[in-house]
């Protein structure tokens, strides 16, 4: 979901924002969010399976959920004017179709400070049936 | 005093309960070829004695003795195309429970014995019933087909 989540942030005008294709931490540990404020960083797929129907034999209805989680900074003072387009747009991102489908889809906001930069954190997560 | 409680470990061979269906002819005898039900989610063996209450001038409190009992098997699953709609969806009461599936048990008003083995512990539970309570659903939120079956007990439960 990650190719799919910036296919789909490319092809959006995030105002002052800007996409980068690169993961949001290099190989040092550097945390490339907070290095380049304003660019917008989409983390690997997280997948976990989780039991969706339980029964009593061992065939149980298993279900994926794929999260990924997008990240970008800003200054934390002065807000950009676009930062609430910004968000709206990241979040749209929940809609996305996979070839297998998704029966829910679902994304959680959350902001932290670090210095003098506010990071936003947008985790969305994409369910779907095994 | 020790507890023994009885658990049971889904997943595990024999270490849950199972039910399996085998239809009667008209005249009592069994259609050969019994239906394992798959997936289900719970079971509930009820038991429920009527109870017929009286007064009397020398007593403060109603007196009470139980008479017949209502029996029935609830539960609740993940349908299967097969055991659901059964070998042939055209199948008719003389024909065993796999051909019929449950759906067609219920539509065909057919007479089956419910073995339960592996009930409450080690126990067999055997009974006569109907298969009545159908309710298939599926909802956006839930795209899995699930229904309770509710095996209506026709006398006593029989324990083993």
């Amino acid at each position: 979901m990650r190719d799919q989540v910036l296919a789909y942030l490319d092809g959006l005008d995030l105002g002052t924002f800007a996409m980068s294709q690169e993961l949001p931490f290099d190989n040092a540990g550097t945390t490339l969010y907070l290095k380049n404020p304003k660019r917008v960083y989409v983390d690997l797929d997280q997948n976990t399976t989780e039991v969706f129907i339980g029964v009593m034999g061992n065939n149980s209805i298993d279900m994926d959920v794929v999260s990924v989680i997008v990240y970008f900074a800003n200054d934390a003072k002065n807000l950009p004017a676009d930062y609430s387009d910004t968000v709206n747009a990241v979040v749209g991102a929940k809609s996305l179709y996979a070839a297998n489908g998704f029966f829910k889809r679902d994304y959680l906001t959350s902001t932290k400070y670090e210095n003098d930069l506010m990071v936003t954190i947008i985790e969305l997560r994409f369910y779907k049936l095994q | 005093m020790a507890t023994n409680y009885i658990a049971v470990q889904p997943g595990v061979s024999g270490q849950y309960p199972t039910v399996s269906l085998t239809a009667f002819y008209a005249n009592g005898v069994t259609i050969a070829g019994s239906l394992t039900v798959p997936s289900l989610q719970d079971i509930t063996v009820n038991n429920s004695n009527d109870v017929f209450n009286w007064t009397q001038l020398n007593e403060t409190g109603k007196l009470a003795v139980a008479t017949t009992s209502t029996n029935s098997i609830a539960t609740n699953l993940v349908l299967e195309d097969l055991t659901w709609f059964g070998s042939n969806i055209t199948a008719g009461g003389t024909d065993t429970a796999v051909a019929q599936g449950i759906n067609g048990l219920s539509r065909n008003k057919q007479k089956c014995k419910v073995v339960i083995t592996n009930a409450i512990g080690a126990r067999t539970i055997t009974a006569n019933c109907y298969v009545t309570g159908l309710a298939a659903t599926v909802s956006a939120d839930s795209p899995v087909w699930l229904s309770p079956v509710t095996f209506n007990v026709t006398g006593d439960y029989q324990i083993s």
